[in-house]
């Protein structure tokens, strides 16, 4: 042996996972050669040595905190304190797991239930929602055979006489509104009115009431009005003179009438049709569509089931309304001024409103008496339509004048008092030399 | 608390049991049997009391925590003590980007103490030196070098436990191991003497 493999036996001998035999056997291995090489011996000695401290150290292992236990267990508790804290009502209820399984096969079933009451709807409130074409004709034809017809005429008889639908409006494309429209004016056959050649006042048109315009259509007397029209407006029946309420009234009917198309119409075709169509004559007549073929329904034309006219976007003043309302409330503050001043003129004003003459005056402040102050207020003033080159006056006064947006309500500051008696009218300058007014009520 | 003697392999898989049913007084039955190693271990890795004692706190909780994923492939001391390298690990790259105000580096005078009694006063003291010795000589090896001999030479852990441990093939330990010595023996060079 020489001394590199006794170097390569103490190395094997450092290692403490060494069984006593294994350990006895390489002493033996190096016993004759470390007596003739001191170096080894002293390399040996050493890695002995080394190998009994390492046990020995292994035995000096420091104690753990005390309070390690402590610590932890109460880390722990605390975990799990804050846990069962966040931990949702229904999970601590629920907490066993078959409790657990029985809520996900509850809610199963109640979504099973809701998915399954959706489908057997009744066709009115299935056909709310949103239909292709196909599917709009075919539910028409479905409803038309299943139901008797409310006049004479045999949805049969009716039937061949379809046209091909009128190309449709875009309006019709957007998703209807969940109405319920009218039956009766499927089996209707409306003869064409001729519109009489009498130009309705301004006036006329603003005091429509909103209710002839459009949704009226599904009330019973709607109902009555169409099935009566086929025998009071025949066409060669003799025209008794036409006042303007009759205007108002043939307009009305013809509205309640008319398709949905018509009345789909944007508002200002709907308001210049009968000024076209009375300025024009024939053509004009010819270019709108004619009610009595409107009022047929094509397979693929807007069914009167379940289809209802969307919501009217006001445009103008007879369909919109304008509201104005106090946004700060009415506020007042004394204070004093020198007698002689004139007092301002919110404070006068103010006072007069009041009903109190002149401004109040007191004589216990020598020199000065108190007067009102009156704080600037706003009010907002909302349109349903756009109202350009409009204004605004309190008793008279312009307080305000400008553009209206139908998407921006609009403060005003008003310095002026306002009490019950004011009064606001708003103007609009149109075109020609006429204006249109309305009084407002402050809210 | 009462001192709690080491649970048999059988004692620690029922109380493993229970405490991954959330057996709270069953962990810490597990904690009182494991936490000196645990200690230690994080001792020798950190050498620092306070971090020591915090590493082994983690350690706990975070066994606790986790302890549903212990499928017993191993043993739990393997398993906790894999647990305290990595919080020690975390500890000592935190403790590098923000270190402490003073360092507790010398543990408490006494700890390390042997109850060791030679057959002389002489014998007695060299002892004392010798395990002092190595223990510095041990604190100023890498930590990887002695992450290895603690393990395996001081806390008697197998290879197969110390692959599992470090994360590492067993070869890789071995050579690892043999390394280790081999720096020890060079960092006991100046007080060799001691060892003749």
């Amino acid at each position: 042996m020489n001394c590199q493999e006794c170097a390569r036996w103490c190395e094997k001998l450092l290692d403490v996972s060494l069984s006593p035999d294994e350990r006895r056997e390489i002493e033996t291995s190096v016993a004759a050669h470390l007596e003739a090489c001191p170096d080894c011996a002293r390399e040996f000695a050493f890695v002995q040595n080394l190998r009994a401290a390492l046990p020995a150290l292994a035995q000096t292992e420091a104690a753990p905190p005390i309070f390690l236990r402590a610590n932890v267990r109460a880390a722990l508790v605390e975990e799990a304190r804050q846990k069962a804290a966040k931990r949702p009502l229904w999970e601590a209820v629920l907490a066993p797991l078959w409790l657990r399984s029985l809520g996900a096969g509850t809610a199963f079933v109640a979504l099973g239930f809701l998915l399954l009451s959706r489908q057997i709807t009744p066709p009115q409130d299935a056909a709310l929602a949103p239909q292709s074409e196909t599917q709009i004709a075919a539910r028409t034809q479905t409803e038309r055979a299943a139901k008797p017809p409310k006049t004479a005429q045999p949805p049969t008889e009716i039937l061949p006489e379809r046209r091909p639908a009128p190309p449709r409006e875009p309006i019709f494309t957007a998703p209807r509104p969940q109405l319920q429209a009218p039956l009766a004016r499927d089996a209707v056959r409306v003869p064409p009115v001729r519109i009489p050649e009498t130009r309705l006042p301004e006036t006329q048109i603003l005091e429509t009431p909103r209710e002839k315009i459009a949704p009226g259509v599904s009330s019973p007397q709607t109902a009555n009005s169409a099935q009566k029209s086929p025998r009071e407006r025949k066409p060669n029946a003799p025209k008794p003179p036409i006042s303007p309420r009759d205007s108002d009234s043939r307009r009305a009917a013809k509205t309640e009438n008319a398709p949905f198309s018509t009345m789909m119409r944007p508002e200002n075709s709907r308001e210049s049709a009968p000024e076209t169509e009375l300025a024009n004559g024939a053509a004009a007549e010819n270019s709108r569509p004619n009610i009595a073929s409107d009022a047929v329904p094509s397979p693929i034309s807007p069914p009167a089931i379940a289809m209802a006219p969307a919501p009217i976007t006001p445009r103008d003043w007879r369909d919109g309304q304008i509201t104005l309302a106090r946004k700060t409330p009415d506020t007042r503050s004394l204070y004093l001024a020198p007698s002689n001043n004139n007092a301002p003129d919110n404070a006068r004003n103010s006072a007069q409103a009041r009903g109190g003459g002149a401004a109040p005056q007191s004589e216990a402040f020598g020199a000065f008496r108190p007067r009102e102050r009156l704080a600037a207020q706003i009010l907002v003033l909302q349109s349903e339509f756009d109202l350009p080159n409009a204004t605004l006056k309190l008793d008279g006064k312009t307080v305000w004048s400008g553009d209206l947006s139908a998407d921006k309500p609009l403060e005003i500051e008003i310095a002026e008092p306002i009490s019950e008696k004011s009064r606001f009218v708003l103007e609009q300058k149109t075109a020609g030399a006429e204006s249109k007014q309305k009084t407002l009520e402050l809210g | 608390m009462p001192p709690v003697s080491a649970p048999d392999a059988l004692d620690e898989s029922q109380e493993i049991a229970r405490a991954k049913n959330g057996d709270l007084e069953a962990f810490d039955r597990l904690v009182a049997a494991h936490q000196t190693k645990i200690f230690n271990f994080c001792l020798w890795f950190l050498r620092d009391y306070d971090d020591a004692s915090d590493a082994a706190q983690e350690t706990f909780i975070r066994a606790f925590r986790h302890l549903k994923s212990f499928r017993g492939d191993c043993a739990l001391g393997s398993w906790l003590s894999r647990i305290a390298a990595n919080v020690c690990r975390d500890s000592a790259a935190k403790r590098k980007t923000a270190p402490r105000e003073f360092s507790s580096l010398e543990t408490p005078e006494g700890e390390f103490d042997p109850v060791f009694e030679g057959e002389s006063p002489t014998e007695t003291l060299v002892h004392h030196e010798r395990i002092q010795a190595v223990r510095e000589a041990l604190a100023t090896l890498p930590e990887n070098h002695r992450t290895a001999i603690v393990l395996f030479d001081l806390q008697g852990r197998s290879y197969e436990e110390c692959a599992e441990i470090l994360e590492l093939p067993m070869g890789t330990v071995k050579s690892r191991l043999n390394r280790a010595r081999q720096a020890l023996k060079e960092a006991l060079g100046p007080v060799r003497e001691l060892f003749s």
